[in-house]
C-alpha cells in the first residue's frame, strides 16, 4: 500500500487504533472527509469527540444513529460539490447493547427480563472492554447494512492497547458454555448454594468468591446469563464473525501515535499485538510533528554560527532597518527557535526509534502531521490535516 | 480549608495524554521538598512513574524514586497497584490460603467472571489504597513519636493517585457506594463505608484534574469536574500543564510581520533560518494565544483554584526537570 488515498479506494472498513490523547478522533474525521470528497459515501463512528468537532459535523447529540453532514457545512472545508456523502456518528454503548439484546431476544419478556436485570445494567454501561466491544458491533451492523461504501472507526482510548483487540473474546467468554452451565441452576439462581451442589465442582468456588467479595450480584448474574439462554448461539455466531470480518482484505488497521516517548512505546507495543494477531495493517499515521526547518544544505551550520555571533543573525533578519525594537525581539526569537529546532530533533529521533522497531526495511505506509499552531476542530481544521495525511509520494516525509 | 499538600490524598484524574504522571510526579516532589514522606501509586499494567524518575520499576512492592538533598527533605516512593495483584492480596487476606485463592481466581471460568463482575477490580484496588493511607509506621524514630504526642505517624505522610483517564476514572471512585447499596451489612459494607469516608472527607481528600489548554481536554475537564461533584468528591486544583511561556507579546506581531519583509531573500541559507526563526514565532505566538483564550473558558466555567504549569521544551521529562516543575509549583501550591 503506498498511500491512504489507495486504501480509501480499495477498502470498506479502516480501524484507526492508538493511545489516548494522540488525535485518533480527528485522524478518523480527516480521513472521513477525504473519502467523502473523492466521491465515496463514508461514514465515521466515533466516540465522543470534542463538542466543537461534533458540532462543527452536525452531530449535536449522543444518537447512536448516523447522521449526514449537509454538503453546506463541507464546503467551509473547501469542498464544494461533495460527489460522496459524509456521514458521521456518535457511539453510545449502552444504547448498543440494548439493541443486541432486542435483536436476539426469542420474546419480549426474555427482552425485558434482560434490560431490567441489575448486572446487565453494569456490565452494558460500565464494564471496561464493553465499550470497545459495542464498537465493533456497530461497525458490524452497518457493515452489513450496506448503505456505505467505506465506513471508518474511531476506536476508544485505551491506555493498555491489547484491550481492543480482546475485547470480543473477552466479552463472548462471559457467555461461554461452561459458565453458563454453572450458572444456570435453580438453587444458584436463589442466591443461596443448596446442599447438593457443594460436591460439584464450581459450586465452592463461588461461596469462595462470595466470601470474599460479598457481591450479592451471583443471583442477578445467574439470572442474567439464564436470560441469555438460546441466544448465546446468535451472540457468539456474531462476535466470530465481526472478528472475521476485520481480519478480511477489506478491512485495514491504521495505527495512530504522536512523537512522544510514552505513546511511541505504546505504538511499538500496540504494532506487535497487530501482527500477532494477524490483523490487516494499513499504515502509521504520526500526528503532532515538530518538523526540522534547517534541512537546507549548510542551513545547521549557519544556524551554529549565528547562535553565537548574533549580529549575524540579526543581518539575516534584516532588523538593523527596524531599530531598537527589533534588535531586542531578536534575541528571543533565537531562543524561541532554537526550542523549536530541538524538539524537531527530538521528534525526529522518536520517530527514527519508532521506525527501527515496526518497520526497519521501510516498507510500510508513513504519514505524518505537523504539530498545528491551533487546534483543530472544525471542518477546514479537517482538511488542513487530510492534505498531509494525503500528500502522496514517498513513505513518510 | 488546608493547603493541598496537607491532605493525605490527592486524586490526579484527566484526559490522556494530557501529563497527568508528569504532574503527579512534580506535587509528589514539591511535599517531599517540604519534607513528606509521599507515595505515587500507579494503576495498570505499564508503569511510568519510575521512567521519569530514572529509576527501576517499583511494582506492587514499592520503590524508592527521589530522595532531597537538603536537610529535611522527605521521600517520593511509587507503587504500581495491577488488579491482579490488589485482588490476590485482597484475597488471601480473606481466605489466608493460597491453594484456595489459585484454584479460585486463576480458574479460566472463574476469571471470566472476575474479569466481568462489575467493579470488583476497582473495589479491591480502593481498598488498597484505603489500606496504605491508614498504614502506620513499622518502627517510628523515637524522635517522632515524641513530636507526634506518643502515636504512631502514618507511612505515608501523602498518597498521590495518578488515576486513569477520564472514562475509566470515575468508575473508580464510583465504587464504594455502589458496593454499599450493594451489600447492606459485614465487613464488606464497611470496609466500603470507610473507602468512602476516605474519598468523600475534604480535609483528608482532595480531586484534582490535569488538563492541557486546549479545546478537548477542557471540555473533558469540565465534565469531569461536575460528575466528580455531583458524585461527591472534593474538588480541589485544575492543573493546566504546558502552557506555553508568553514569549512574545502582541506588539511583537507587527514586527515580525515586518522582519518578514526585511530578512534576506529565501533562496540564501540566511533568509531561510531567518523566516524559519520568524514561523517559529509565530506559531509559538499563535499557541499562547490559544491557551490563553482555552484558560479563559475554563476560568469562566469551573471557579475551581487553578495552576498552570508551564511548557517544557525536552522530549522526555527526567528528575532535573521534575524537580524544575516541583520548584515551579511550590510557590503556587499555598
Amino acid at each position: 500500500m503506498t498511500s491512504l488515498t489507495e486504501l480509501i479506494e480499495t477498502k470498506r472498513i479502516l480501524v484507526c487504533v492508538g493511545s489516548g490523547g494522540v488525535g485518533k478522533t480527528t485522524t478518523s474525521a480527516a480521513i472521513a472527509l477525504r473519502a467523502a470528497g473523492m466521491g465515496r459515501k463514508v461514514c465515521v463512528l466515533t466516540i465522543d469527540p470534542a463538542k466543537r468537532l461534533a458540532n462543527s459535523m452536525g452531530l449535536d447529540a449522543l444518537g447512536n444513529k448516523e447522521t449526514r453532514i449537509p454538503d453546506d457545512r463541507l464546503k467551509t472545508a473547501g469542498i464544494a460539490r461533495p460527489k460522496g456523502e459524509l456521514w458521521a456518528m456518535m457511539l453510545d454503548t449502552k444504547r448498543t447493547w440494548d439493541d443486541l439484546v432486542d435483536r436476539f431476544a426469542k420474546s419480549p419478556e426474555q427482552r425485558d427480563r434482560i434490560l431490567g436485570n441489575r448486572y446487565y445494567q453494569q456490565i452494558s454501561g460500565a464494564l471496561a472492554g464493553s465499550q470497545e466491544f459495542m464498537a465493533m458491533e456497530k461497525l458490524y451492523e452497518l457493515h452489513e447494512s450496506g448503505k456505505y461504501d467505506l465506513l471508518v472507526l474511531d476506536t476508544p482510548p485505551t491506555r493498555n492497547a491489547l484491550d481492543f483487540l480482546d475485547a470480543p473474546q473477552k466479552m463472548m467468554g462471559i457467555m461461554d458454555e461452561s459458565v453458563i452451565k454453572l450458572f444456570v441452576n435453580p438453587s444458584l439462581k436463589a442466591g443461596k448454594l443448596g446442599f447438593g451442589l457443594l460436591r460439584t465442582s464450581g459450586a465452592w468456588m463461588f461461596k469462595v468468591l462470595e466470601k470474599v467479595t460479598g457481591f450479592q450480584v451471583l443471583a442477578d448474574m445467574g439470572e442474567f446469563v439464564e436470560g441469555f439462554s438460546g441466544m448465546y448461539g446468535g451472540f457468539s455466531e456474531r462476535a466470530k464473525r465481526v472478528e472475521a470480518l476485520l481480519r478480511e482484505e477489506k478491512s485495514s488497521f491504521i495505527l495512530v501515535t504522536s512523537p512522544a516517548p510514552s505513546t511511541v512505546e505504546e505504538a511499538i507495543y500496540f504494532f506487535g499485538k497487530i501482527q500477532e494477531a494477524k490483523i490487516p495493517f494499513g499504515g502509521f499515521v504520526v500526528n503532532r510533528i515538530h518538523k526540522d526547518a534547517l534541512t537546507m544544505s549548510g542551513a545547521k551550520t549557519e544556524w551554529k554560527k549565528m547562535r553565537k555571533e548574533p549580529a549575524l543573525f540579526l543581518k539575516a533578519l534584516g532588523a538593523s532597518k527596524r531599530g531598537k525594537a527589533a534588535e531586542a525581539l531578536a534575541e528571543r526569537l533565537s531562543e524561541n527557535f532554537q526550542a523549536f529546532q530541538a524538539l524537531a530533533e527530538m521528534d525526529a529521533e522518536q520517530m527514527e526509534h519508532l521506525r527501527a522497531e515496526t518497520d526497519p526495511k521501510q516498507k510500510k505506509l508513513w504519514r505524518t502531521v505537523p504539530h498545528f499552531e491551533l487546534d483543530v476542530h472544525d471542518l477546514s481544521g479537517l482538511a488542513r490535516v487530510g492534505e498531509h495525511l494525503f500528500a502522496d509520494g514517498a513513505p513518510g516525509e | 480549608m488546608s493547603g493541598l499538600l496537607d491532605k493525605r490524598l490527592l486524586i490526579f484524574s484527566g484526559k490522556g495524554g494530557v501529563g497527568k504522571t508528569v504532574v503527579s510526579c512534580a506535587v509528589a516532589v514539591a511535599a517531599a521538598r517540604k519534607g513528606k514522606r509521599v507515595l505515587i501509586l500507579e494503576y495498570g499494567e505499564d508503569e511510568r512513574v519510575p521512567g521519569v524518575f530514572g529509576a527501576k520499576k517499583a511494582g506492587y512492592e514499592g520503590a524508592r524514586m527521589w530522595a532531597g538533598e537538603r536537610k529535611g527533605d522527605g521521600e517520593v516512593w511509587s507503587m504500581r497497584l495491577t488488579p491482579r495483584d490488589t485482588l490476590h492480596e485482597f484475597v488471601i487476606r480473606q481466605v489466608k490460603f493460597e491453594r484456595v485463592y489459585h484454584a479460585v481466581f486463576e480458574n479460566r471460568v472463574m476469571k471470566y467472571f472476575t474479569t466481568a463482575a462489575p467493579g470488583l477490580n476497582e473495589l479491591v484496588v480502593m481498598g488498597k489504597i484505603e489500606n496504605l493511607s491508614g498504614e502506620r509506621m513499622k518502627k517510628p524514630p523515637k524522635k517522632l513519636l515524641k513530636e507526634n504526642g506518643g502515636e504512631v505517624p502514618p507511612e505515608w505522610d501523602l498518597i498521590v493517585f495518578d488515576a486513569p483517564a477520564t472514562g475509566h476514572g470515575m468508575a473508580f471512585f464510583k465504587v464504594p457506594k455502589m458496593t454499599m447499596a450493594m451489600v447492606k451489612v459485614g465487613p464488606l459494607h464497611r470496609k466500603a463505608e470507610h473507602m468512602w469516608e476516605l474519598l468523600s472527607d475534604e480535609t483528608r481528600t482532595s480531586f484534582n484534574i490535569v488538563t492541557l489548554a486546549e479545546e478537548m481536554p477542557i471540555n473533558e475537564t469540565i465534565d469531569l469536574h461536575e460528575a466528580s461533584k455531583q458524585l461527591g468528591l472534593p474538588q480541589g486544583t485544575v492543573f493546566v500543564n504546558a502552557v506555553y511561556p508568553p514569549m512574545f507579546a502582541e506588539e511583537d506581531e507587527k514586527i515580525l510581520h515586518q522582519l518578514d519583509e526585511d530578512a534576506e531573500p529565501l533562496d540564501t541559507v540566511q533568509g531561510v533560518i531567518a523566516r524559519a526563526a520568524l514561523d517559529a514565532a509565530l506559531t509559538a505566538r499563535g499557541r499562547q494565544r490559544l491557551h490563553e483564550d482555552q484558560i479563559g473558558r475554563l476560568a469562566q466555567a469551573l471557579k475551581l483554584p487553578r495552576i498552570e504549569l508551564p511548557f517544557v521544551f525536552r522530549p522526555r521529562l527526567g528528575p532535573e526537570e521534575i524537580v524544575g516543575l516541583a520548584k515551579e509549583l511550590e510557590g503556587k501550591l499555598a
